[in-house]
């Protein structure tokens, strides 16, 4: 098999108050802890410390200009991937995430689809979230629930569309969301918001997801816990305990798969050290 | 493979939880056709009242817990006796029972059917309830999931089936660590409350013996865990049905006759009451 057939992306975009860059090194780092054989992109505008080089095999600057000039978030460039990608199928993942254990299993289903996005995520305790806390956009304007957190690219010409039609929508936001999100806007650019309207317009969404939580990830928002009391941020309410092998439990719950911790304080020098003896140990 | 249940009873001054054994042990024998034997640490008390004797098949003396802890014990919504409460002596269901295949119950649990006979056809080394059904259906729900607001899964300890398997006794040797390190486990599982409890401690052991994680052991027993509050009332019992006055708003009390559901009564206060007029020599 070609090594390029498949192989999980990551997009970091310099930011002046979040070190992205760090956060995909460490899930750099776990993905190669649990798949040792694993070929990872990373696409940025930033320059690799050369201790990070050995993590990513592949990296490559975000062409054409900036869309996320005056942006907090800076996804704007995010669907660059599409054409960047040197994989003919790829797993693009959040910055923020970790990977848990051993998900190579998930290719075989995936190759059943173009794209597959993820509709039903989970909360720190397994269980899949209700919650529509954070999803009022998409109720109120009827929007497919997919989640862009991680999700699979094939690269297809029945894709060409599709990723077209994501690239407008970025482009051109405001104009989208004041037609497909009438009754309740996001302000900011979302890769989600943006996702779920090009499928709708498409009427894509019956063949690029599954609510089936088999492909999924921990997603680690407050208000999607399934707790009474809500702190502002989720490492206000639960320990993190991760052991000398890089093992995490979050509020006594071992984490499989994948994590989306979000705050970027969890990602603290003590668990990184451990996140690198661990893959140091393992090769 | 002998079969039996077991029933734990430790007296305190409100609370003649012998008597209630025993009265639980007359269910057990009429519904379910088991041996009971009785666990207890009130030696001095049996002696004195040897007639209580002919409800067990064996009872099982241990010494009495070196660790006191009180609770307010409720008989309605606003009366209670604050009083000790002994109930560390679980996890010795494992070493302590005769029987191969055990079922062990709550000296408030009362049977009044044959469904947990059928634990004992059961593949399964370990069957607890995983989930509590409170009879007062239009009161909000007041026992939840979890044995705290970000904590793990609950199973209940009321009643519980068990083989003395390799598992069952890590399982049990394990409850033993969580008590003896209560103050840990209350810490690190976020217990509010600060007494020991037996369904607290199964839920630790349960979430561990899992990988620290949802799983698929132990299955649930087959029946349901209903029960009534120590806030609610007992008005009466008679011939295996009891009649509850549930509370529901500060005016109004739902009543509630149970017939043929096996049924936890919390309110032992109460329930000493119905246990006098039943149990006597």
């Amino acid at each position: 098999m070609n090594n390029l057939e498949r192989g999980y992306c990551i997009f970091v975009q310099k930011h002046s108050d979040v070190d992205y860059l760090k956060q995909a090194y460490a899930l750099g780092i776990s993905i190669k802890t649990h798949m040792p054989d694993s070929k990872i992109f990373l696409m940025t505008n930033l320059k690799i410390p050369s201790y990070m080089q050995g993590i990513f095999d592949i990296v490559g600057d975000i062409p054409g200009s900036d869309l996320s000039a005056g942006s907090d978030w800076k996804v704007e460039n995010r669907y660059k991937l599409y054409d960047c990608t040197p994989f003919e199928e790829s797993i693009i993942l959040d910055a923020d995430m970790l990977v848990c254990s051993d998900i190579s299993h998930w290719w075989k289903f995936l190759r059943n689809f173009n794209f597959f996005f993820t509709s039903a995520v989970h909360d720190y305790r397994g269980d899949t979230i209700t919650s529509n806390y954070y999803r009022a956009t998409f109720i109120e304007n009827t929007l497919p629930n997919l989640y862009c957190g991680v999700h699979y690219y094939k690269r297809s010409p029945a894709n060409r569309t599709f990723v077209k039609l994501i690239k407008d929508v970025v482009c051109n936001y405001k104009e989208y969301s004041e037609v497909f999100c009438p009754n309740k806007k996001q302000r900011w650019v979302s890769m989600d918001v943006s996702v779920s309207i090009a499928a709708k317009i498409l009427g894509l969404h019956p063949q690029i997801t599954s609510t089936v939580p088999y492909i999924t990830f921990t997603h680690m928002k407050p208000h999607l816990q399934g707790w009474d009391n809500v702190p502002a941020h989720w490492m206000e309410k639960i320990n993190v305990c991760c052991d000398d092998k890089a093992n995490i439990k979050l509020g006594n719950f071992a984490q499989k798969g994948i994590l989306h911790y979000v705050e970027p304080e969890f990602l603290t020098p003590d668990l990184l050290l451990k996140l690198e003896s661990r893959y140091h140990a393992s090769k | 493979m002998t079969k039996g249940v077991i029933i734990f009873a430790h007296n305190n001054p409100s609370i003649d939880y012998v008597k209630q054994a025993a009265f639980c042990s007359e269910h057990v024998d009429r519904h379910l056709g088991l041996p009971v034997s009785l666990i207890t640490s009130d030696r001095e008390y049996i002696h004195e009242n040897t007639w209580i004797k002919k409800y067990f098949q064996d009872i099982i003396f241990i010494g009495a817990e070196n660790i006191r802890q009180n609770k307010k014990f409720f008989n309605g919504r606003e009366n209670y006796v604050k009083d000790s409460w002994h109930n560390h002596s679980r996890d010795l269901a494992y070493e302590l029972s005769p029987y191969a295949e055990t079922l062990v119950i709550d000296s408030d649990y009362f049977i009044h059917n044959k469904n947990l006979l059928r634990c004992f056809n059961s593949k399964e080394d370990l069957l607890v309830h995983q989930q509590a059904t409170y009879l007062n259906a239009q009161s909000k729900k007041i026992i939840p999931d979890f044995i705290s607001d970000a904590g793990v899964i609950m199973y209940w300890a009321t009643v519980f089936y068990f083989k003395k398997t390799k598992r069952v006794r890590r399982f049990f040797d394990l409850l033993k660590h969580i008590r003896e390190n209560w103050s840990y486990y209350r810490f690190a599982y976020q217990i509010v409350e600060s007494n020991f409890r037996n369904d607290f401690a199964f839920s630790i052991a349960i979430h561990i013996l899992n990988g620290w994680q949802r799983g698929t052991w132990p299955h649930k027993i087959p029946d349901t865990l209903f029960y009534i509050t120590d806030r609610d009332l007992i008005e009466s019992y008679q011939q295996d049905t009891w009649k509850f006055f549930l509370s529901y708003s500060n005016d109004r009390d739902v009543v509630f006759r149970s017939n043929k559901i096996n049924v936890h009564v919390m309110n032992k206060l109460a329930l000493s009451k119905i246990v006098g007029e039943n149990i006597h020599e």
